[in-house]
C-alpha cells in the first residue's frame, strides 16, 4: 500500500528563478514511520526533495528502516521525471545511553547489512516498538552477554558514513563522541550543522564547525527534516501531543515555536548558509560517496527442498509430472500436457523453481504428516502446476482461469500464493517452518498498521481536549473507511459544524489518516532466505510467541521482489475436516475437496439440487455467500456451474458495488441487456464477465490493453487501488487513463464509464484467483448443508465462532431442513455437539419452505448439542463431566461428588436446563445446586466422598413454582442462546394477530406495494459504508426472516431512531417490495415490541387475555395507584433482567 | 450515638415500639443539582467514568421517563435523548449536599440517617419515634414531609412503618402509607423481595427460583434459604418484620476532630458565636498538637434550637493549629457575612470542627532556625485573601508558551502552590515588555536579514549590533482560524446513474495564514549601547507585507 503524494505548494522563497540552483542534497529526513514524530509520509517527502532539485535525499528513520522502501518505490515511480535523482537509505541512531544521535548510511551492501544485524540487535534487547541501542554496541564493542545468539561481537561501524547531530546541552560529550567517531572511522564523519531559527543559529553553526574541524570532519548542512512543507508542523505538535499523553492546552514547550523543520530548497539552504558554502557542498561530497541502494537487495531462495543431486527445476519437473499421474489417473486431457510444459519454462525463465517447492514441500507436510486440510490461492495458483503439485484444489481447466497472468513476464511481479489452513492447526504449520529455516532465516512480514478513521479521530480529539464522551459520539457517526471525515455530520450530534476546535481537529485527522501507528505481524506471510535474513532487513521478535517479525510489510517486500508464502488460517476449513470427518465416522462416506470438484464438473445432475439450493438463498451458514447481501444476489445470478460461485464470490464487494457493475452484470447475464464489447481486445479481458470488469486483474488487464498503460504504470494504478482511497490518488490517473482509451479508438463516454468503474475498485476489489479458490469452499460447504444439514449444522457448531450467523439462527435452519435437534445435558452431550444414532425420518419433519429438498435431504441422524453452547462453562468442566461419566449421573450431588466441578459451573448448567434426564427441571436444578455447599458443610466435599458410589446421595425435593413455556424459552436464549422449546415471539402470535402482523413466511404471498406490519427478534442491524445510510435490518419470527430497509430520511427522525437502535423485538410496517424470490419490506413505521416481549419472561401469558384488554379500549386498568406502580415497577425489573437475556442483535457498520 | 434498645412489645414479643419514616428521592442528584443552578433544564444525566467508559450514573425524571437507565452507555444515552444535558458527577458536591440535606431533616426529628443500600445518594431514615404528634399524626407528618420537598423540586415518595426494612421496601415499592406493627406481615408479604434490600445476587436467583414476593420466601424453611442465599436475607426478613433489631447510624456528627459546647440559654449575637469559636480553636488545637496534625479548613457549625444548622467554613494557605490565626480567620470571615447570619430562636450549640488534616510537626521557632517571613507572608496573604475574597489577591505565574505575552499570567495567591512554573529555555528576553508592541519603521535586507536602522515614536535609532532571528509561529490552535492542511478532494466522477456527492462543508472560519502570523524577534543596540527587542509580524513572500513592532527593552 503506498500513500498519496500531493506535490507541495509553492515554497517560500522558492518562487524566484534567476540564481543557479546550488546542488544540496537534504540527508537529514524522519518521516512518520518514526511515529508520533515525523509528519509526512516517506512518499510526501522523496516527492517534495523531486520536485525541489535536489540532488539526492536521505532518508533516515529512527532506529528503523520500517517506511524506506516506500520512499524507494515512490523515488522509482517518478525515475522518469528527474533520472538523476538519487535515493539513500540511512538511519538515525538513537541511544539509550545518552549519546547524542547519529545518522549511519551504509557505504555499500555489506555495510547496509551490518546496519540491519545492528538494528536487529537493538530489536531483540529492547521492548516491542523501542529498541534499546548503546553507543559502544555502534562500535561492536557490546556486552557479549547482551548478545544472545547474535554470534560475536560485530564491528558494526565499518563502511558506514556518520553524521552527528549534535547535543545543544552538552559540547564536551559532542567532542567525545565525535573523537571516537573519526576514531574508527576517519574521513567518514560529519557534524550536522541545522539552523533553529531561536536567534542564536549564527554562533551555533559557528560552533559546530569548530568542534568539526577540531576533529578532522566536516560540517554537513541539514534542516533536520521533520515534514515536507510548513504546514506539518500543525501535524507535528499533535502527533507529539498524542506521544506524550498531553493536550494541546497542557503541552507547552512540547509543542514547537515554529514551522522551520520543513523540507527546504537547495536555494534557500544555500542562504541560510551563506555563510558556511562548504558544509551545502559537503552534502553532495557524502551522497557520492554512498554506493549502496535498495535495489541492490538481492533476494535469495532457501534449497532445502531441492532433490538430491538435482537442480530446483528438475526436481520441481519431477514432481508436477508425478502429480499429473496422479491427478489425471486416466490420462492427461487434452492442452493439458502443454500448459504444464509452458508453465514450467516461465517458471525456469523466472526461476521461481524454489519458491514453488518450498510452498509444495509445506502443503505436503501439513496433508500427509499432519492431516491438515489446506488449499493454496494467490495468482500463482491458478497454474495447473500448483494444481498438479496438490498446492490447490481447483482444476485450472473448470474455474476458466487463465494461467498467463499468473506471473506476468513484463511486469516482473513476483508470484503469490497464499495457503489456507485449518485455523486451530495453522501454529503446527508455521512451527514446522521455523524448525526447519531456523528463526534466523524465516521472518514474519509486517503489518504496518494506520490510523483508521476512528483511531484518528480518537486520538487528535483527545489532544484537542475533546470530552471522552464526545469522541464517542463522533466515532458512532459511522466514518468507514472510504467515506472521508466531513464536518456536517456533528450538526448531528447538536454541535456546531463551524466550531473552530472542531473544524481544525477535523482538519488534522484527515491527515492523520493513514499515517502508520506501529508495526505488528502479518497473519502469516513468511519471508524465507537462503541465508542470513537478518543482513537483509531488521528483525524483531514478538514476545509473545517468539515469533521473527520484519520491518516491511507485503507492499515493501512485492516492492524488492523478495518472495513469500502466505499460512492463512480459515474457519471453514476446520468446519469441513470435522465435517468430513463425520461423514467418514457416521456414515461412512469419505468426502474430498477435490473429488467433490469433479462430480460437480463431470455430473452435472448431482450438482444440480445443490445449486437448486442457493438459487433459492437457502445458505445460512456455508461459506461466503450466507451474508443478508450474498443471499438477495444469489436468486437474481442464479449460479448453475461452478465459475458463476467464482463470480458470485466476488461480486457481493464494495468494489463491484461502487463501480455499479452489479446491475449491468445481472441484466446481461439475464438476457435484459445484449452482451457486448467495445472491442475485440477487450473481449478477450471480459468474455468470462459478460463485458462487465468485476476482478481486480480484468481493472489492471483494461488499463494496460485498453488505455495502453505499461506495467509499471498500471501496477502504480494497482497500489492506488489497493490504498484506500485519499485526496486524488486515483484520479491522477485518470486523465492519463482516459486519454489513452480515446487513443486506442475507444469513446470518450466509454473510457470515462471504465474509468469511473475502475476507481470503484478503490473500495477494495476481490482478485478472481482468491475468488476461484473460495468458491470451491463455497460449493463443498454447500453440498454439506444441501444432503446433510445435520453433519454440516454440527461441524458448524464446533467450530463456532464464525462466520455471520449466531448458533441460534444455524440450529434453527438444521431444524427446518428435518434435523432432529436435541438439547444439551449432562448425561447425553459431550463438549461438542455430537450426532446420534436414533434419529426420526428427517423427511417428515422439512418445513414446507425447504420442501422440494425432500429428496436430497439424506440425514439420519439426531444431532445432540454440546456443553459448549452452555453460556460461560468452561471447558475443561464440562469435558471432565463427560471424563466421569460412566453410565450416567443419577443426580446432581452425584455429579458434583464424582467430578469435583465448581458450584458456579453447575449453576451455569442448571440455568441451561442440562438436567433433564435427572427429571430435574432448571429451577429445581438450580436449588439443588445452591445448596450443595451450604447445607451440609465442608465433610461432603469430594475430597471426603472417597466411596460415593455407595449411596447414591439425593438431591432435596424443592417444591418451586413452574416456569411458564415462554419463560423457559427466554432463560434458553439467556443460557444458551438458542433454545429447543420455541421461538419467544410465537408466544406473543396471539397479540401480533390482533395487531394484523404478517408472518414472515406469508410475506411471499404478499403483493408488490402492499403496506403490511412485521414483527420479530432483531437479528442484524447493518448500515454497510456502500449503501449510503440505508440500513438494513433483518427480524425473526418463529416462520422465518423479514428482511427490512431502512432509508436514512426514517432514521433522522428522532423516534424512530431511538426505537430502531435500542429494540430487541421491533414491528414494522411499511412496503413489500418482491424481485426475483428476494423479499424487503420498505420501513415507513416503526415500533418497539421489547416490552412485551420481555413481559414473557415473569411468566405472563399473552395468550387471549391481552387480546381482550386491547379490545377493551380506553378504560384504565383496575387498582390502586401504588399497586399500579408497584406493578410497573415490577415489570420494569423484570424487563431488565430479560433485557439482558435477549440476543441484542449484531450491529455492523 | 448508638440506636435506641427498643422494648419489648408484650403482647407480640416484637420490637414494635418504635416508628421509623424512610423517604425515597430517586432523582435527588440531579434534582440537587436543578435547584443549584437553575439554568439547567431537563433532560438531564450525570455520567461517571466507570472501567474506562463513560456510564450514566443519575438521571432526572424526563431522562428516565425516554428509557435511560442508570448504568448506561452516555453516548447511547445522547443518541437517544435528543438534546439532553450531561454532566460529569462529583461525587464530592453531591456527597456534600446530600450530607446537609440529611442534617436539615434534623428538625423534623433529631435522629436522621443516610441509607445507602441502594444507592449512595437518595434514601433518608428518620427515627420519628414519639416526634409525630408535633405535625399532628404521623400521615399528617407524613405528607408535610412529601409537599414540602416537592414544593422545592424533589421527586420523593415515602412510607413510615415499624422497622426500617418495611419503611424502606414500602417507600419503594408501595409508597405513601403508614403502615402500622398489625398489618405489617401481611402488607410486607405482598411486596417484591426487592424490597428487602438484597444484592443484585441474591435478587436474580430468587428470580431464577420464581420466587417474586417477600411472601413466597418466608413461609419457607429456614435453613435451605440460609444454604442457598445466605444469611443475609434471612437477617433483612427479620429486620423487615421486625423480629431482630437494626441499628441506624444518625448523621451527626461528622468531623473527626471537633470541639463542641452547649448552652444552658441559647445565644445568637455574633460576638458570643466569635468569642466561643475563639475559645473552641483554643481546645481544638491542643487536640490538634497532641496528634500532631494541622488543617486546613475549619468549621463552625451553629445549632439553631429550631433544628437547623449555619456552617461557616474558612480555609488557611497552608497547614495551622495557631488558635489565633483560626479565631482571626472567623472574624474575617464574619465581616463578608452581611445578611447570611441568622440565629433565628438563638443557637443552643456549638462545634468547631477540622478538616483538611496533615501531619504537622511540632518545631521550635526561634534560637537557630532562620526567620525568613515566609510565614508571616503566609499568614498576611491568609487575612488579606479572607478579608477581600481570594481572587484579590494575586501572583505571578509562569505558563510554558512560545509567544512572550502568554509566558504568564496572574494566579490567586492562595491556589498558586510551591512551585514556580515551567524551566525557561535558554532564550534571552527583555524582563519586562512594553504594555502592547509598538509599530516602528526598520531597515533591514529581505526576507531576515539584520535590522540595520530604526525610527521609533519619530526618533531614529542607528542599530550597530544585531542578533536573530528567533522565529515564532503562531500559537495556530488558539486563533479559531479554519486550517486546510489537505487541499480539497477532487470530486469522483459520478458512475453511471449514482448522484454526485454533495460538496463537503466547508466551515465559515478565516483561513489559518501561519506565515503571515509567525514573527521573527531581534535582539538589536544602537550606538549608545541601548538595547531592543523587536520583531517582525509576518514573512516576506506572503500577500501582505511584514510589518515591525518593538515588543521590550533590555536594561
Amino acid at each position: 500500500m503506498s500513500a498519496v503524494i500531493t506535490l507541495p505548494r509553492s515554497n517560500r522563497g522558492a518562487g524566484r528563478k534567476s540564481a543557479p540552483v546550488p546542488a544540496y542534497a537534504e540527508l537529514i529526513a524522519t518521516s512518520n514511520f518514526s511515529f508520533l514524530r515525523g509528519a509526512s509520509h516517506p512518499e510526501e517527502l522523496v516527492a517534495a526533495a523531486m520536485h525541489m532539485g535536489m540532488s539526492a535525499f536521505g532518508f533516515c528513520d529512527r532506529n528503523s528502516f520500517a517506511g524506506a522502501v516506500r520512499g524507494y518505490v515512490a523515488a522509482r515511480d517518478f525515475e522518469e521525471r528527474s533520472p538523476d535523482f538519487r535515493y539513500l537509505v540511512g538511519v538515525r541512531l538513537c541511544f539509550a545511553d545518552g549519546t547524542p544521535d547519529i545518522i549511519a548510511y551504509p557505504g555499500d551492501r555489506a555495510a547496509y547489512g551490518r546496519l540491519c544485524k545492528l538494528l536487529t540487535l537493538g530489536n531483540q534487547r529492547g521492548e516491542k516498538g523501542k529498541p534499546r541501542l548503546v553507543f559502544s554496541d555502534l562500535l561492536g564493542a557490546g556486552v557479549p552477554d547482551d548478545r544472545d545468539d547474535m554470534g560475536p561481537a560485530e564491528d558494526f561501524s565499518q563502511g558506514q558514513l556518520f553524521i552527528l547531530m549534535p547535543d545543544e546541552g552538552d559540547w564536551a560529550l559532542n567532542a567525545a563522541v565525535l573523537a571516537r567517531l573519526t576514531g574508527v572511522a576517519p574521513d567518514r564523519v560529519w557534524v550536522a550543522g541545522v539552523p533553529r531559527f531561536d536567534g542564536e543559529d549564527r554562533a551555533r553553526l559557528n560552533r559546530v564547525d569548530a568542534l568539526a574541524r577540531r576533529h578532522g570532519a566536516r560540517m554537513i548542512a541539514s534542516n533536520d527534516v521533520l515534514y515536507h512543507e510548513p504546514d506539518r508542523r500543525i501535524v507535528a505538535d499533535v502527533v507529539a501531543c498524542i506521544r506524550e499523553h498531553k493536550t494541546l492546552e497542557d503541552a507547552g514547550f512540547l509543542l514547537s515555536a515554529n514551522a522551520e523543520r520543513h523540507l527546504k530548497s537547495p536555494k534557500e539552504m544555500a542562504r541560510l548558509f551563506a555563510e558556511h558554502p562548504e558544509a551545502i557542498a559537503e552534502t553532495c561530497r557524502l551522497a557520492g560517496q554512498i554506493g549502496f541502494a535498495l535495489s541492490q537487495l538481492e533476494y535469495n531462495y532457501p534449497e532445502e527442498v531441492v532433490g538430491n543431486g538435482e537442480t530446483a527445476q528438475q526436481t520441481l519437473e519431477r514432481l508436477t509430472w508425478a502429480g499429473a499421474e496422479k491427478r489425471f489417473p486416466e490420462g492427461l486431457p487434452p492442452g493439458t500436457r502443454e500448459q504444464i510444459e509452458t508453465e514450467l519454462r516461465l517458471i525456469d525463465e523466472k526461476r521461481y523453481a524454489a519458491y514453488f517447492l518450498t510452498v509444495y514441500d509445506i502443503v505436503q507436510f501439513a496433508r500427509y504428516e499432519k492431516g491438515i486440510l489446506c488449499q493454496g490461492r494467490g495468482s500463482a495458483a491458478n497454474s495447473t502446476v500448483c494444481y498438479c503439485l496438490e498446492i490447490t484444489e481447483v482444476d485450472p481447466r473448470k474455474a476458466n482461469l487463465v494461467f498467463g497472468r499468473f506471473i506476468s513476464t513484463e511486469r516482473d511481479e513476483p508470484p503469490d500464493i497464499d495457503v489456507d489452513f485449518e485455523h486451530e492447526r495453522r501454529e503446527e504449520v508455521m512451527q514446522y517452518v521455523y524448525q526447519k529455516y531456523g528463526g534466523r532465516r524465516t521472518g514474519l512480514t509486517a503489518n504496518v498498521i494506520t490510523y483508521r478513521s476512528k483511531s484518528a479521530i480518537r486520538e487528535t480529539a483527545k489532544v484537542f481536549g475533546v470530552s471522552d464522551d464526545m469522541i464517542n459520539a463522533f466515532n458512532q457517526l459511522h466514518w468507514g473507511w472510504g467515506s472521508g471525515v466531513d464536518l456536517k455530520s456533528v450538526a448531528g450530534l447538536g454541535l456546531n459544524p463551524d466550531d473552530p476546535v472542531l473544524a481544525q481537529m477535523f482538519e488534522v485527522v484527515k491527515v492523520l489518516r493513514g499515517f502508520p501507528r506501529h508495526l505488528s505481524q502479518h497473519v502469516g506471510g513468511f519471508v524465507i532466505t537462503r541465508d542470513s535474513l537478518e543482513s537483509l532487513v531488521p528483525i524483531s521478535k514478538s514476545a509473545m510467541d517468539s515469533r521473527t517479525i520484519i520491518e516491511w510489510n507485503k507492499d515493501d517486500i512485492d516492492a524488492l521482489k523478495i518472495l513469500k508464502v502466505d499460512i492463512l488460517a480459515l474457519g471453514m476449513l476446520t468446519c469441513l475436516r470435522r465435517a468430513f470427518d463425520l461423514m467418514e465416522t457416521q456414515y461412512g462416506h469419505k468426502v474430498e475437496l477435490a473429488e467433490l470438484q469433479s462430480e460437480e464438473f463431470f455430473y452435472p445432475e448431482r450438482a444440480a439440487p445443490v445449486y437448486d439450493m442457493t438459487n433459492r438463498a437457502d445458505t445460512i451458514g456455508v461459506f461466503q455467500i450466507e451474508s443478508r447481501a450474498q443471499m438477495s444476489m444469489l436468486p437474481r445470478l442464479k449460479p448453475r456451474v461452478f465459475y458463476d460461485l467464482v463470480i458470485e464470490v466476488a461480486i457481493v464487494r464494495p468494489g463491484p458495488i461502487q463501480g455499479n457493475m452489479v446491475h449491468p452484470y445481472l441484466r446481461r447475464r439475464q438476457g435484459i441487456d445484449k452482451v457486448e464489447y467495445p472491442s475485440k481486445a477487450l473481449e478477450a479481458v471480459l468474455h468470462r464477465t459478460l463485458g462487465v470488469p468485476l476482478f481486480q486483474e480484468q481493472a489492471m488487464q483494461i488499463a494496460i490493453v485498453g488505455a495502453g498503460f505499461s506495467p509499471g504504470k498500471a501496477d502504480q494504478l494497482r497500489r492506488a487501488m489497493a490504498a484506500w482511497r485519499r485526496t486524488g490518488k486515483i484520479a491522477q490517473f485518470g486523465d492519463e487513463f482516459i486519454s489513452g482509451m480515446m487513443a486506442n479508438g475507444y469513446t470518450e463516454a466509454f473510457a470515462k464509464q471504465s474509468f469511473a468503474q475502475i476507481q470503484g475498485f478503490a473500495e477494495y476489489g476481490f482478485p478472481e484467483s482468491h475468488a476461484a479458490s473460495f468458491a470451491l469452499l463455497v460449493y463443498a460447504s454447500c453440498w454439506l448443508k444441501c444432503h446433510y444439514p445435520d453433519v454440516f449444522a454440527c461441524a458448524l457448531l464446533n467450530s463456532q465462532p464464525m462466520g455471520f450467523y449466531a448458533p441460534s439462527q444455524l440450529v434453527r435452519d438444521a431444524a427446518e431442513h428435518g434435523v432432529d435437534i436435541r438439547p444439551p445435558d449432562i448425561n447425553c452431550s459431550n463438549y461438542d455437539s455430537t450426532l446420534e444414532d436414533g434419529a426420526w425420518d428427517a423427511k417428515a419433519h422439512i418445513r414446507p419452505r425447504h420442501a422440494e429438498m425432500k429428496d436430497v435431504i439424506w440425514t439420519q441422524k439426531a444431532l445432540r448439542l454440546g456443553l459448549r453452547q452452555v453460556d460461560g462453562l468452561a471447558q475443561k468442566d464440562a469435558e471432565r463431566i463427560v471424563a466421569r461419566r460412566q453410565d450416567g449421573y443419577r443426580s446432581i450431588r452425584d455429579l458434583w461428588l464424582r467430578t469435583g466441578v465448581p458450584v458456579a459451573s453447575l449453576e451455569k448448567l442448571a440455568r441451561a436446563d442440562a438436567f433433564a434426564s435427572l427429571g430435574l427441571n432448571r429451577r429445581e436444578a438450580l436449588w439443588a445446586v445452591k445448596g450443595l455447599i451450604g447445607t451440609y458443610g465442608a465433610e461432603t466435599l469430594p475430597l471426603f466422598a472417597a466411596e460415593p458410589q455407595l449411596e447414591t446421595p439425593q438431591d432435596e425435593p424443592a417444591g418451586l413454582p413452574m416456569m411458564a413455556p415462554g419463560e423457559e424459552v427466554i432463560h434458553d436464549y439467556s443460557t444458551l442462546s438458542l433454545s429447543l422449546k420455541g421461538h419467544p415471539v410465537q408466544f406473543l402470535r396471539p397479540m401480533l394477530m390482533a395487531r394484523g402482523t404478517t408472518r414472515a413466511d406469508n410475506l411471499v404471498h404478499v403483493a408488490n406495494d402492499v403496506v403490511v406490519e412485521v414483527a420479530g427478534l432483531v437479528l442484524v442491524r447493518q448500515r454497510p459504508g456502500t449503501a449510503s445510510g440505508v440500513i438494513f435490518v433483518t427480524l425473526e419470527d418463529e416462520t422465518g426472516v423479514a428482511n427490512i430497509v431502512v432509508w436514512p430520511k426514517l432514521f433522522e427522525d428522532d423516534r424512530l431512531r431511538k426505537v430502531l437502535l435500542s429494540s430487541r423485538m421491533l414491528a414494522v410496517r411499511g412496503k413489500v417490495q418482491s424481485e426475483q424470490g428476494v423479499i424487503h419490506v420498505i420501513a415507513q413505521d416503526m415500533e418497539d415490541l421489547t416490552p412485551q416481549l420481555l413481559d414473557l419472561s415473569h411468566g405472563k401469558d399473552y395468550g387471549e387475555k391481552i387480546v381482550a384488554r386491547a379490545d377493551e379500549g380506553k378504560s384504565g386498568p383496575p387498582g390502586s395507584q401504588s399497586r399500579d406502580r408497584q406493578a410497573i415497577r415490577e415489570e420494569e425489573l423484570a424487563r431488565r433482567r430479560a433485557y439482558a437475556a435477549m440476543p441484542s442483535g449484531r450491529n455492523f457498520h | 450515638m448508638a440506636s435506641h434498645t427498643s422494648l419489648l412489645d408484650p403482647m407480640s414479643g416484637r420490637l414494635l415500639d418504635r416508628r421509623f419514616l424512610v423517604l425515597f428521592l430517586p432523582y435527588w442528584p440531579t434534582d440537587y443539582l436543578k435547584r443549584r443552578d437553575p439554568a439547567l433544564s431537563a433532560p438531564l444525566a450525570l455520567y461517571e467514568r466507570i472501567k474506562g467508559g463513560l456510564r450514566i450514573s443519575a438521571l432526572d425524571r424526563e431522562t428516565g421517563a425516554e428509557g435511560i437507565k442508570r448504568g448506561q452507555n452516555l453516548a447511547d444515552a445522547r443518541a437517544l435523548v435528543p438534546g439532553l444535558t450531561v454532566m460529569e458527577m462529583t461525587p464530592g458536591l453531591l456527597e456534600t449536599g446530600f450530607a446537609e440535606f440529611a442534617d436539615w431533616h434534623s428538625n423534623a426529628s433529631p435522629l436522621v440517617a443516610v441509607m445507602r443500600d441502594a444507592a449512595p445518594f437518595g434514601d433518608l431514615v428518620l427515627d420519628i419515634t414519639g416526634v409525630d404528634h408535633l405535625f399532628g399524626g404521623e400521615k399528617a407528618m407524613l405528607g408535610r414531609l412529601l409537599t414540602r420537598l416537592r414544593a422545592l423540586g424533589y421527586s420523593v415518595s415515602g412510607a413510615i412503618a415499624p422497622t426500617i426494612g418495611a419503611a424502606w421496601g414500602f417507600a419503594h415499592f408501595a409508597p405513601n402509607q403508614v403502615v402500622d406493627g398489625l398489618a405489617l406481615a401481611d402488607r410486607l408479604d405482598d411486596l417484591p423481595v426487592a424490597a428487602l434490600r438484597l444484592t443484585e445476587k441474591q435478587l436474580a436467583t430468587l428470580d431464577q427460583m420464581g420466587l417474586y414476593r417477600i411472601g413466597d420466601v418466608r413461609g419457607r424453611p429456614r435453613k435451605p434459604l440460609q444454604a442457598r442465599f445466605g444469611a443475609s436475607l434471612l437477617n433483612r426478613i427479620d429486620q423487615a418484620y421486625g423480629h431482630v433489631s437494626e441499628r441506624m447510624t444518625p448523621r451527626l456528627p461528622p468531623a473527626e476532630h471537633y470541639t463542641e459546647r452547649r448552652f444552658a440559654d441559647p445565644i445568637s449575637r455574633m460576638e458570643d458565636v466569635l468569642a466561643t469559636a475563639a475559645e473552641l480553636a483554643v481546645v481544638l488545637c491542643q487536640r490538634l498538637d497532641a496528634a500532631g496534625l494541622g488543617a486546613q479548613s475549619f468549621h463552625l457549625f451553629l445549632y439553631r434550637v429550631d433544628h437547623r444548622v449555619m456552617t461557616f467554613s474558612v480555609n488557611s494557605g497552608r497547614v495551622t493549629r495557631d488558635p489565633r490565626h483560626i479565631a482571626a480567620l472567623f472574624s474575617h470571615r464574619a465581616e463578608r457575612l452581611a445578611g447570611d447570619y441568622d440565629a433565628g430562636f438563638g443557637i443552643d450549640m456549638i462545634r468547631l470542627a477540622a478538616s483538611s488534616l496533615d501531619a504537622l510537626l511540632a518545631v521550635q521557632a526561634g534560637a537557630f532556625t532562620e526567620e525568613n517571613g515566609t510565614a508571616d507572608i503566609d499568614q498576611l496573604n491568609d487575612r488579606m485573601s479572607s478579608r477581600l475574597g481570594t481572587m484579590a489577591v494575586l501572583r505571578m505565574q509562569l505558563l510554558e508558551s512560545h509567544l512572550p505575552e502568554r509566558a504568564a499570567r496572574l494566579v490567586p495567591v492562595q491556589a498558586a502552590g510551591e512551585t514556580d512554573g515551567p524551566e525557561l529555555p535558554q532564550l534571552t528576553r527583555p524582563l519586562r515588555l512594553l504594555p502592547e508592541p509598538e509599530r516602528v519603521l526598520i531597515s533591514a535586507e529581505v526576507p531576515d536579514g539584520l535590522p540595520a536602522a530604526m525610527i521609533w515614536r519619530g526618533q531614529r535609532y542607528r542599530l550597530v549590533r544585531a542578533a536573530g532571528p528567533e522565529r515564532l509561529g503562531a500559537e495556530w490552535w488558539r486563533r479559531g482560524e479554519r486550517l486546510q492542511l489537505v487541499p480539497p478532494p477532487v470530486p469522483r466522477p459520478p458512475a453511471p446513474g449514482e448522484k454526485p456527492a454533495p460538496p463537503p462543508h466547508v466551515p465559515a472560519l478565516p483561513l489559518h495564514d501561519a506565515d503571515g502570523q509567525t514573527r521573527d524577534y531581534y535582539r538589536v543596540e544602537d550606538e549608545t549601547g541601548r538595547r531592543f527587542w523587536l520583531f517582525r509580524l509576518g514573512l516576506y513572500g506572503g500577500p501582505e507585507l511584514p510589518v515591525w513592532y518593538l515588543h521590550g527593552l533590555f536594561q
